[in-house]
């Protein structure tokens, strides 16, 4: 069994077995669900053509994870965060990636500085991380030394500079984006450091009707006013809500063998999979896909997580995790392709009854 | 309807449907192996088949075996309840059901949403219907049709015991060693028991075959026997003349040497031929004496006669006898009976013997035969040169050479190559240019040529194709440039 299969399975259980709390009752979700369909109704009337978008980055932002948006540039990107920040309330900053950014101009860094009563001391000055929305702009432009030092802090969701270690603040969630054009001279983020993000999303050019909209309804393309903002209370319900939603078994294995699936040794990998991907997931993926099921869960009203939760996050989660091989780019076959098929024929609940005898659902 | 209740009806539907299906395969495999254990049973045993039918005890157990098989394939009741929680959109409210509770969150399935068990039962039913027809054939196929080996036929069993009554005979007769019966004889029965009633064309053949054989060893025996008769007959010819002219005095001493040492290499070949019996050991005997070269007195001379006259009395063959069992044929049988013991010449004799002195040189007992032999004597012929009587391949006329003969000489008609210019269009493919040197196999790429053209176009003669070698990889590496990539 490949060790990637194995450690899998293992992250199945504890997700299966961490949940002991009794589930929202349906109350709560009215409540949760009325809440979240305000703020996506709102960020959809701020921001027109990109309702998926917009429910993934909700989803997001449910599952304390962050996102990794991909596209051209104009499309959207800072307007969202900034869009977010309003609706949510929440501190939101913005960091131009360049390539002579150092770590210290994200994370902060220490000042000499004289005080009142005329000693100098070095004061802390924090840098534009400690927010709680951060759009990181082309975080490919800049150097590894300082994407490492941002995605670390992701991870760690706090700060140690000169042995001081200084939490971030919470909610922290990053939006960062890169350009997939004019890559000379850029430092695209190592598959490792991929790994940290809950989502890759790619932000498609909107339609012709998305853009008539666009320019009949707003001067210089600036978005309205929301009229209605989630409170500080209200996000930490969501996120308390959040840590009851149930994640039944059989569904934590569908995810399991779905991760295991991505590696081209296992047996369930399907023909794209053995031919074109070089790495598949690691647990994270799998991890991934459970807090994002979850959250998933929540938006649609539910206190468990069912497989079209997982079906519906899977692509954004998996699809930067998994590492194609240069055959893949000959025959231009995306990640995205990959993962669906993926869905396709890896089955939710494998029975394993005869070849001969299926069971037929009426009305299919 | 609730939860409970639909994930247990469907595990009964799909155990019902798995039992059956289990049944009926486990059933046709027992079938099969019960069908094929009737065949080789009656072929090897073509006694009563019905104590056969307790291989019906197997093929049903068999059945509950495999429908209690076919019980442990279904799935538990999570699985079920997680099946129809995908099937149903139910977002995991179905399959929490068993691990957590769910506080008032309610899911039901419609009994109408369960869904059918369908199983694909053709291939299972055509295999249990070719299975149970297996049986019935192996079981009340007749017997005949169930042999490996088809009885002798008729005729064939009545060739044998001919052919078994002529090997006899010949045994009995000597005219064949006993080696040669023991071989013969285990060939008919092996013949007799290879036989077949559904193809007697072997047998027969088989049989027809060994019957030429035991009617030329007949004939060869019989000639055999004829020439030692003869030989003998010769020797007691000599025998009785050397005794008349040696008593009547009408020989020379030298000539009587002479007759009598003829008489005894005559008499020598004749017994190296002849079976052992007391008369021939007798003879030896004599012949041993007398090895020196002495001449043979009166007394033993009459001895001679006697034994020898006994022995040819006891050489007598009944050749009716032979012709009766079909190993002679009528002619050869007339020939033999036609073919007289010559009596004692005593001139005959007397003149060979001066012949013989008158002849250049000293005179010797082989010279003598000779001429005793010559045109008369065809015994004495047989030992000087080796022929044996006309009719058997016995005349020796030296080799036999062909005249060469020489005919006109074959045309060369057909066989030259015919010139043929080539078209123009194949002319470039007598240059071949490096196009690439690469480490793999290169592909080729087959392309279609219009018809027609100019002259000058290469391929304006109308030839079909043209071939050009590619590098592997130029194809995929122009696809990724002009992706735009």
């Amino acid at each position: 069994m490949p060790s990637g299969l194995s450690s899998c399975l293992a992250v199945s259980r504890y997700i299966g077995e961490t949940m002991t709390v009794s589930l929202p009752t349906t109350k709560e979700l009215e409540a949760a669900g009325t809440v979240l369909q305000r703020l996506l109704s709102e960020l959809d009337r701020m921001l027109l053509g990109r309702s998926e978008l917009h429910r993934l980055v909700i989803v997001a932002l449910l599952s304390r994870g962050h996102v990794l948006l991909e596209g051209v540039p104009g499309v959207g990107k800072t307007t969202l965060i900034k869009a977010l920040g309003q609706l949510l309330q929440l501190d939101f900053k913005r960091v131009q990636f360049t390539p002579d950014l150092m770590p210290g101009d994200i994370l902060g860094s220490y000042i000499l500085q004289e005080s009142e009563d005329g000693r100098r001391e070095l004061v802390f000055r924090p840098g534009p991380i400690f927010t709680n929305l951060l759009l990181a702009d082309e975080i490919n432009r800049a150097s590894p030394k300082t994407q490492s030092a941002l995605l670390e802090a992701m991870q760690e969701r706090q700060v140690t500079l000169l042995g001081t270690t200084r939490p971030l603040p919470e909610p922290f969630f990053v939006l960062a984006s890169q350009n997939p054009i004019e890559l000379e001279g850029t430092y695209p983020l190592p598959e490792a450091q991929l790994d940290r993000f809950l989502f890759k999303l790619m932000v498609e050019q909107v339609s012709e009707e998305v853009l008539d909209g666009i320019i009949s309804t707003r001067r210089r393309g600036e978005p309205p006013k929301p009229d209605w903002a989630l409170s500080r209370e209200e996000l930490a319900r969501l996120y308390q809500l959040m840590e009851r939603i149930y994640l039944p078994k059989a569904v934590s294995r569908y995810i399991a063998r779905l991760v295991s699936a991505t590696h081209a040794q296992s047996p369930l990998a399907p023909p794209l999979v053995k031919e074109y991907v070089a790495y598949g997931s690691s647990p994270r993926g799998a991890i991934a896909l459970a807090e994002a099921g979850r959250a998933h869960a929540l938006l649609c009203g539910r206190p468990t997580v069912g497989f079209e939760d997982i079906r519906a996050v899977a692509i954004p989660a998996l699809q930067h995790r998994v590492l194609l091989a240069y055959k893949a780019r000959l025959d231009r076959v995306t990640p995205a392709q990959v993962i669906e098929q993926l869905l396709q024929q890896i089955p939710a609940v494998p029975l394993d009854l005869p070849d001969d005898v299926q069971l037929q659902t009426p009305g299919r | 309807m609730s939860i409970s209740w639909s994930a247990r009806e469907l595990a009964r539907r799909l155990q019902w449907a798995c039992a059956v299906r289990a049944a009926v395969w486990w059933s046709s495999l027992a079938l099969l192996v019960w069908g094929s254990v009737i065949v080789v049973v009656r072929l090897v045993w073509p006694a009563s088949s019905d104590w056969l039918l307790i291989g019906l005890v197997g093929v049903l157990a068999a059945a509950v075996i495999g429908a209690w098989d076919g019980t442990r394939r279904v799935p538990d009741e999570a699985s079920l309840l997680a099946w129809l929680d995908a099937e149903n959109a139910c977002g995991g409210l179905l399959m929490s059901r068993l691990e957590v509770s769910l506080h008032g969150w309610h899911a039901e399935v419609n009994g109408e949403q369960l869904p059918k068990v369908a199983w694909k039962k053709r291939p299972a039913l055509a295999l249990l219907a070719v299975s149970l027809a297996y049986v019935g054939v192996g079981l009340w196929l007749p017997q005949r049709f169930l042999q490996l080996h088809g009885t002798p036929s008729r005729a064939a069993e009545r060739q044998v015991e001919r052919l078994e009554q002529q090997l006899q005979k010949l045994s009995d007769l000597g005219l064949i060693d006993l080696a040669r019966y023991d071989e013969l004889r285990a060939e008919l029965q092996q013949i007799r028991r290879n036989s077949d009633s559904y193809e007697p064309g072997k047998s027969h053949e088989a049989l027809d075959h060994l019957e030429r054989a035991l009617q030329q060893l007949a004939q060869q025996g019989v000639q055999k026997w004829a020439e030692q008769r003869e030989q003998l007959q010769e020797a007691r010819n000599l025998a009785e003349a050397l005794k008349e002219l040696t008593q009547s005095g009408e020989l020379k001493p030298e000539q009587s040497k002479l007759a009598s040492q003829a008489l005894q290499q005559l008499l020598q070949q004749s017994l190296n031929a002849a079976q052992a019996n007391e008369n021939v050991k007798e003879l030896q005997e004599l012949l041993e004496r007398h090895k020196d070269g002495s001449p043979f007195t009166n007394q033993e001379l009459a001895e001679l006669a006697e034994k020898l006259k006994e022995l040819l009395d006891g050489k007598a063959l009944d050749l009716d006898e032979l012709a009766e069992l079909g190993l002679l044929d009528p002619e050869l049988l007339r020939k033999l009976k036609d073919l007289p013991l010559r009596p004692v010449d005593l001139e005959w004799i007397k003149a060979c013997l001066e012949k013989c002195e008158e002849g250049e040189g000293d005179c010797d007992a082989e010279e003598l035969l000779l001429l005793l032999c010559r045109g008369r004597n065809r015994a004495g012929q047989s030992l000087v040169n080796g022929d044996g009587p006309p009719g058997v391949g016995g005349i020796n006329r030296g080799r036999g050479d062909a005249p060469l003969t020489f005919g006109k000489p074959s045309s060369a008609e057909g066989v030259q190559l015919k010139p043929e210019a080539l078209k123009p269009g194949a002319l470039h493919h007598l240059e071949t240019p490096i196009l690439q040197v690469q480490r793999v196999k290169p592909t080729t790429d087959r392309r279609e040529t219009s018809q027609g053209g100019a002259l000058g176009d290469r391929n304006g003669t109308g030839e079909g194709y043209d071939r050009l070698t590619l590098p592997r990889h130029r194809r995929s590496v122009r696809q990724y440039f002009e992706s735009g990539r």
